[in-house]
């Protein structure tokens, strides 16, 4: 399922005090069945960005087109009258009619999309889910949401047992209280509350926030099956270690618009002092050896231990 | 002055009758230290933290002795004064409107003359760096800039141990960079303050004078960080890493490549001169 | 969702808004007073009303309100001042005063009007003065002030102290609530959950959707604030110090100078009986006319 951006803008708040322009004039295409990472510092719009997927923040201007079908500022009618104003405003730039026109192309070959359908399809996890665990025990709240999109009580049941499943709970916790349950178990419950729902496109805010190594690892490696079984996977993070090790396209973003679109290791090796990362140390290190003249391939290393042999390969040549 | 800021004896507790949290922990931790206790979420260290805040009553058998006094005697009934402890949630233990307010709330229970207190206030939200968002509002904050909030509030008290209960887990990078310079800071400022931090991050623990390793509510391993990061597949074993320097060393060790530094640039020097 | 019109502050650091709250809020009760004192013919209760609305609005000009944005919040009381109309003269019907015209055997009689036009003024002018209070007086001033007033009934063991430790807690939260309450809207709504639409059944578990995680999230905030407060020393019935004092200044003396003024000349008018049409009219034959 396809996701592209069309001059996406948004502002937070319009015509009052608290007016925040959060991404401004946003053109981007997530690909099919990748696992995009969308990293920035903290108010560069990731967050926002995101909630446009499902249908949560509708644009301010400009189109969200994912499904075959188009998400609009308002109703489709309404949208086209104001684009076709900006047409024959005689004081608008060339820049933005020719912008007006390249949308109202778009909204001919697309119709508007139902967003209550389009939630189900993408599954959106927040960062910290874990307040909002409701139900009296684990099975009914995992099968919430199945539920709200129609699916029978028997077989959301089965959905949300596949589901506890996928993160690592058992038959043991299905009756269980989700409020009786510790931090990891309640985020993984959260999780599963998502994946019930089968969306082809999965958002993911931060999953690993606040767990330990271990507990971290495993989700990860859960989310990399799924995006194995041929899942979109969207992830917003600010650790680089996840970027790398499993993101196979990454967007970066700041003070609300893309910066740039690349690959992990190409965006490491070339990492620039304006994108306000906190990069893993490893990416640290291999930075300062790069300015330092080491000629190493830094596009090649993923991991400490490559970059510990490719070091050890280049003493023993330079012998 | 007794040279122990903090002596655990024997520390026992279980929230039900079957599991025990906290199984027969001792140790102690000498003024003007910084030790950083850590362990995976499980291990038993918010419970020894919730005791030693009072926020869990200690079990018979269990002491702990503040610079000498013990937590079961009377003058540590409700409150802990020479303990300030900052707590994991930033808004949570925000309580005044303003970063002012907040600062002036713990002097407001020590009775501190009104006139004293702006130049207290304005004193520690120096230290901390905060000194441009004393009228700013909780919510306009980010959470490290909270959580350096409460700090200064806290140590607004002048207390002799300085407690923080998991005070980066809520944050973003960003946030746990400036509460681990605050740390160094302070330790520069406020050469006295013993600190106790406990945490599951083991990127936090770098710069303390000693680590204690939990696991299953005992002590699996004491000793200063040098010496604890040696114990790489004991770590892993019980869900922790080592630093991410510490890793790379351990890697290029391996392959043959001795270096010494624990500092990036120096790192890369020895590696490439 | 941040901006709730419930009498938002709006700091335009007047005159008005560095007075001391405790001040404007005896300013604030003389004037309910005032609105309620009837005179000795509803000519007299009208320019009374009139010279009240001009005082309000140099009020709002001297806090530099704007007086529009004000009244905007008003257009809901249109409808319930209709309503209110027709109860009254359906009311009215048989008992004394002029009838001024019929509809059909329905009598429109001049007491029904007059009642309904003196509810509607009076809601009007303390719902006007009501806002410049809210408008120029931070919510935890108005807090400290009325723990001030309240303070006499420590006497009784009344708890004022945290009774106003409390509000100020919940105003300091109200924005970091809404913020979550967002956030677990947001979330719910990827679940599935319409807030907007759908049939009864879907609203109430939209509702519990939203109040569970709400509740269980405020009890624990609450639970961790209480540690928070222990850990810094609070102990409600100790005594402690107060950072932010209040202070009376010369503003106050003026405003309370003013209100006292006003108060009697209005008092004086009742007692005197005078009547200003009376007036008038004496003036005018006076100058010949």
């Amino acid at each position: 399922m396809a996701i592209k951006f069309h001059h996406l803008s948004f502002t937070y708040a319009p015509k009052s005090p608290f007016q925040f322009e959060a991404l401004q004039d946003i053109n981007l295409e997530i690909k099919d069945k990748s696992f995009t990472a969308v990293i920035g510092h903290t108010g560069s719009g990731k967050s926002t960005l995101v909630q446009h997927i499902n249908g949560l923040l509708l644009p301010s201007d400009g189109i969200v087109e994912v499904d075959g079908g188009l998400l609009l500022p308002t109703k489709t009618k309404k949208y086209a009258k104001r684009l076709k104003k900006i047409l024959k405003n005689k004081k608008v730039t060339a820049a933005e009619k020719e912008r007006s026109e390249y949308l109202l192309s778009v909204m001919a070959q697309y119709k508007a999309y139902k967003i209550k359908n389009l939630r189900k399809k993408v599954g959106v996890v927040f960062q910290f889910p874990e307040y909002q665990l409701f139900e009296e025990n684990v099975i009914k709240d995992v099968s919430f949401g199945p539920q709200n999109f129609g699916v029978p009580k028997d077989e959301a049941i089965l959905l949300a047992k596949e589901a506890l499943t996928l993160v690592g709970l058992g038959q043991e916790f299905y009756e269980r209280s989700p409020f009786e349950l510790s931090g990891g178990e309640k985020r993984r419950v959260a999780i599963a509350g998502i994946l019930a729902l089968k969306p082809e496109i999965l958002v993911l805010d931060e999953p690993t926030a606040g767990l330990d190594p271990l507990s971290a690892y495993k989700m990860m490696q859960t989310f990399s099956e799924i995006h194995k079984r041929g899942t979109t996977i969207i992830l917003v993070t600010h650790d680089m270690g996840l970027v790398l090790r499993y993101a196979t396209d990454v967007v970066v973003m700041k003070n609300g618009t893309i910066i740039e679109e690349t690959t992990p290791q190409q965006l490491f090796s070339n990492i620039k002092d304006d994108y306000s990362l906190e990069v893993p140390v490893l990416y640290e290190v291999m930075v300062e050896l790069k300015k330092r003249g080491c000629p190493l391939d830094f596009t090649k290393i993923t991991s400490i231990n490559k970059l510990a042999k490719a070091l050890k390969e280049l003493k023993e040549n330079s012998k | 002055m007794n040279k122990y800021a903090l002596e655990v004896s024997n520390l026992r507790y279980s929230y039900d009758r079957n599991v025990e949290v906290l199984n027969d922990i001792s140790f102690n931790v000498q003024a003007g230290t910084y030790v950083s206790v850590i362990g995976h979420n499980g291990s038993g260290k918010s419970t020894l933290a919730k005791l030693i805040a009072g926020i869990l009553d200690l079990r018979k058998g269990s002491d702990i002795k503040v610079f000498g006094e013990s937590l079961n005697s009377d003058l540590f009934k409700d409150s802990r004064p020479d303990i300030g402890i900052v707590f994991q949630n930033p808004d949570n233990q925000f309580i005044g409107a303003t970063v002012r307010d907040d600062i002036a709330f713990g002097l407001e229970n020590k009775r501190v003359p009104q006139k004293d207190m702006d130049a207290i206030i304005e004193e520690y939200a120096k230290k901390v760096g905060m000194s441009e968002f004393l009228d700013k509002e909780p919510v306009n904050l980010s959470g490290g800039q909270k959580q350096r909030v409460a700090i200064a509030g806290v140590l607004a008290m002048k207390p002799r141990i300085l407690l923080l209960d998991e005070a980066t887990a809520m944050l973003d990078p960003r946030g746990k960079r400036e509460i681990k310079e605050i740390i160094l800071e302070l330790r520069k400022e406020i050469p006295d303050l013993t600190i106790i931090s406990i945490t599951h991050d083991i990127e936090e623990t770098i710069n303390s004078d000693e680590i204690i390793v939990m696991n299953e509510g005992r002590i699996v391993l004491q000793g200063p960080p040098e010496v604890i990061y040696q114990n790489h597949e004991r770590l892993t074993s019980i869900r922790l890493d080592l630093p991410f320097i510490f890793k790379i060393k351990l890697e290029l060790a391996e392959q043959g490549i001795h270096v010494k530094s624990n500092d990036i640039d120096a790192l890369v020097e020895e590696l490439w001169p | 969702m941040k901006n709730i019109s419930l009498g938002r502050y709006i700091p335009t650091n007047s005159f008005i808004h560095k007075s001391d709250p405790r001040i404007k809020f005896f300013g604030l009760i003389v004037f309910m007073v005032l609105i309620f004192l009837k005179f000795m013919n509803p000519a007299m209760d009208f320019i009374m009303y009139g010279i009240y609305a001009l005082v309000i609005f140099l009020i709002m000009k001297i806090a530099k309100l704007k007086v529009f944005a004000i009244f905007k919040q008003l257009k809901s009381l249109w409808f319930m001042m209709l309503f209110l109309l027709v109860i009254n003269i359906i009311t009215f019907q048989q008992s004394g005063g002029t009838i001024w015209f019929k509809i059909g055997t329905l009598a429109i009689r001049d007491i029904a009007i007059y009642q309904t036009l003196y509810i509607f003024l009076r809601l009007v002018l303390m719902i006007a003065l009501t806002s410049v209070l809210t408008a120029s007086t931070k919510p935890l001033d108005l807090t400290y002030a009325i723990e001030w007033y309240m303070t006499p009934l420590k006497v009784i063991r009344f708890p004022v102290h945290e009774i106003a430790m409390t509000i100020s807690i919940a105003l300091r939260f109200i924005p970091t609530l809404l913020d979550e309450t967002g956030r677990i809207m947001r979330a719910q709504e990827s679940r599935g959950v319409d807030f907007k639409g759908g049939k009864l059944r879907e609203k109430l578990r939209a509702i519990v959707a939203l109040i569970v995680p709400l509740f269980v999230s405020a009890l624990q905030r609450s639970d961790e604030l209480a540690n928070a407060m222990i850990a810094r020393g609070y102990d409600p019935s100790a005594k402690r110090t107060r950072y932010r004092l209040l202070r009376f200044t010369w503003r106050d003396a003026i405003i309370l100078l003013g209100s006292l003024m006003v108060l009697t000349g209005v008092i004086l008018l009742i007692v005197f009986k005078i009547d200003f049409v009376v007036v008038v009219q004496n003036l005018l034959t006076m100058w010949g006319l």
